[in-house]
């Protein structure tokens, strides 16, 4: 990730990591500031919907950056759009259609 | 908008319409000789042949003999022209017009099709394969090259200038009208059409809803999928320009239009838009999972569309090319032909469907003003009596 | 707010639209400029002998170390 540097990437991959749980946290804010629920099982499979998601923009621009950007756009747009339905689909059934 | 200036203005927009088409048909055609000065420059005695086979002197003091033919490609013919040589081979392929769309052409082009007939001879040609993603045009070039060299030596002058023996009965495929699969898609479309009129009456005894659903998940494998029925502005230059007389690759959208037409015309539905078009029907299918509204109404992005479907529909007739009226994305949804724009605009209609209830059908598909022009000409053709209480 | 949404949308779609055709004006132009699509011609190869240089030897002395 950071080429030619000792602690950068060690130091980078970690608040990442660490910023997943803040994103956990922060989803489970937002619903119960909504005045909704979600159960834990439909908070991973939320969660890793989203990871998804991230995964498909970077290799779509991991291609961009091999100098196939037509093929990264294509990529991003394939496989992005059906995993943003899907997630739009399952916030909708898990948090939205659910009575406090 | 004030309702007079509103049927002034559609009363009006009729003549940007029939100077188009006036203009399109006046336009001058190409002569074939024209067309040898530029695609031979500096060619010297040009002598006509027949209408179709010219010989040419070229610069170098050698003859070369050209010939004319077309084939139906996908949007209409396609017209080219070989050159021989005196060694009775193929010197040059000439691409002269097609109203295919640029896609198709360009990839063509890229897997150097028309090369594979330079240096064979006129007597004995040798078809190569069709481009897979661009059958129909491939197979419109390979039959106009058959047909051009075909009509090259069985031609008297030329056969006795070149040697050339008079045994050929090649058999030269012809522009077939009406196939078995072609006469399955226009009654599927018939079907479907017949089966919107019914749920649209007041006598339909089933669920309405769940009915339309079916008939729109029939339409969309059908239409969409399957066989890429699917008409649109092209097809509407297609119509005007009068293209389809001289031969399409499928009259099945053709037939679905002109379906549309006479269903709105007599019924005052638009049952095309409401039950049948597979993009639509896609874009409902998303609004489903927000259960989201139509876009609320709004007369300046009406205007704009209406303006700018009447000019690019202009455009098209004119130029007698219905793929320069493409610019809905329903090629590139369901069939990936077109170019990445297209994926970019598909994308966006498709995540829009999750704000809005069919944003692309009420904000910039062209076929809402179509449809509501010939709505407007009906009422004003055909006024209603309306009965005072 | 709605409306707004609904405006942005809208000239996001005609925006794309418009950069559709301006793409294809290129076509346009040189389809209106010239009456032909695209022109494919046999590229002559001039056949050239390969020469064989011959190698004169008759100047060469063998050196012995």
């Amino acid at each position: 990730m950071f080429p030619g540097s000792t602690m950068i990437n060690s130091l980078f991959w970690m608040i990442l990591g660490a910023m997943q749980i803040l994103i956990i946290a922060g989803g489970y804010a937002w619903i119960k500031h909504l005045g909704k629920t979600i159960k834990n099982w439909q908070m991973a499979i939320l969660y890793i919907l989203f990871a998804l998601i991230c995964l498909t923009i970077g290799a779509g621009f991991t291609l961009a950056g091999e100098y196939e950007s037509q093929a990264g756009w294509y990529f991003i747009g394939f496989l992005g759009l059906p995993q943003l339905i899907i997630f739009v689909f399952l916030i909708n059934r898990f948090v939205f259609s659910k009575k406090v | 908008m004030n309702t007079k200036l509103e049927k002034y203005i559609g009363i009006l927009s009729i003549i940007p319409l029939i100077f188009s088409i006036v203009l399109g048909f006046l336009k001058e055609q190409n002569t074939s000789i024209k067309l040898i000065q530029e695609f031979i420059p500096n060619s010297k005695n040009i002598l006509h042949y027949t209408d179709n086979i010219y010989k040419v002197i070229a610069e170098n003091n050698l003859p070369l003999y050209i010939s004319f033919a077309s084939h139906v490609g996908y949007s209409g013919p396609m017209q080219l022209a070989i050159i021989a040589n005196q060694e009775k081979k193929i010197d040059t392929v000439v691409l002269i017009k097609s109203p295919d769309t640029k896609p198709y052409l360009d990839k063509i082009l890229e897997n150097k099709l028309p090369n594979h007939f330079l240096n064979q001879s006129i007597t004995n040609i040798i078809p190569p394969d069709a481009v897979s993603g661009a059958t129909i045009s491939s197979n419109a070039i390979i039959h106009a090259v058959e047909k051009a060299s075909h009509n090259l030596i069985t031609n008297n002058t030329v056969q006795q200038e070149l040697a050339i023996p008079q045994q050929h009965n090649q058999n030269i495929k012809q522009n077939a009208i009406f196939s078995s699969s072609e006469l399955y898609k226009l009654g599927i479309v018939l079907f479907l059409f017949l089966s919107a009129f019914w749920i649209s009456t007041k006598n339909f005894k089933y669920n309405k809803l769940k009915s339309h659903y079916i008939l729109a998940g029939l339409s969309f494998v059908s239409v969409g999928i399957l066989f890429s029925m699917q008409f649109s502005l092209s097809t509407i230059t297609l119509l005007l320009s009068g293209i389809w007389k001289n031969g399409i690759a499928s009259y099945a959208p053709l037939f679905a239009l002109i379906l549309a037409i006479l269903c709105v015309v007599f019924t005052k539905k638009n049952l095309y838009c409401s039950h049948i078009c597979p993009f639509g029907t896609l874009q409902e299918g998303i609004s489903l999972i927000t259960h989201c509204s139509m876009p609320p109404k709004n007369n300046f992005i009406k205007w704009i569309t209406r303006f700018f479907t009447l000019l690019i529909l202009c455009f098209a007739i004119y130029y007698a090319i219905p793929s320069y009226a493409t610019y809905e994305p329903f090629g590139k949804t369901f069939n990936m032909i077109g170019s990445f724009t297209l994926f970019v605009l598909s994308i966006a209609v498709i995540l829009s469907s999750l704000i809005f209830k069919k944003p692309w059908c009420h904000l910039l598909c062209p076929m809402t003003p179509f449809f509501d022009y010939i709505l407007f000409w009906r009422k004003l053709l055909t006024p209603s009596k309306k009965i005072k209480e | 707010m709605k409306n707004f949404i609904v405006l942005s949308v809208f000239f996001l779609f005609l925006s794309l639209v418009i950069y559709e055709f301006y793409t294809q004006s290129y076509t346009i132009a040189t389809n209106s400029n010239s009456n032909i699509l695209a022109i494919i011609k046999n590229e002559k190869q001039q056949e050239t002998k390969k020469e064989e240089k011959k190698i004169d030897y008759s100047n060469f002395e063998y050196v012995e170390h």
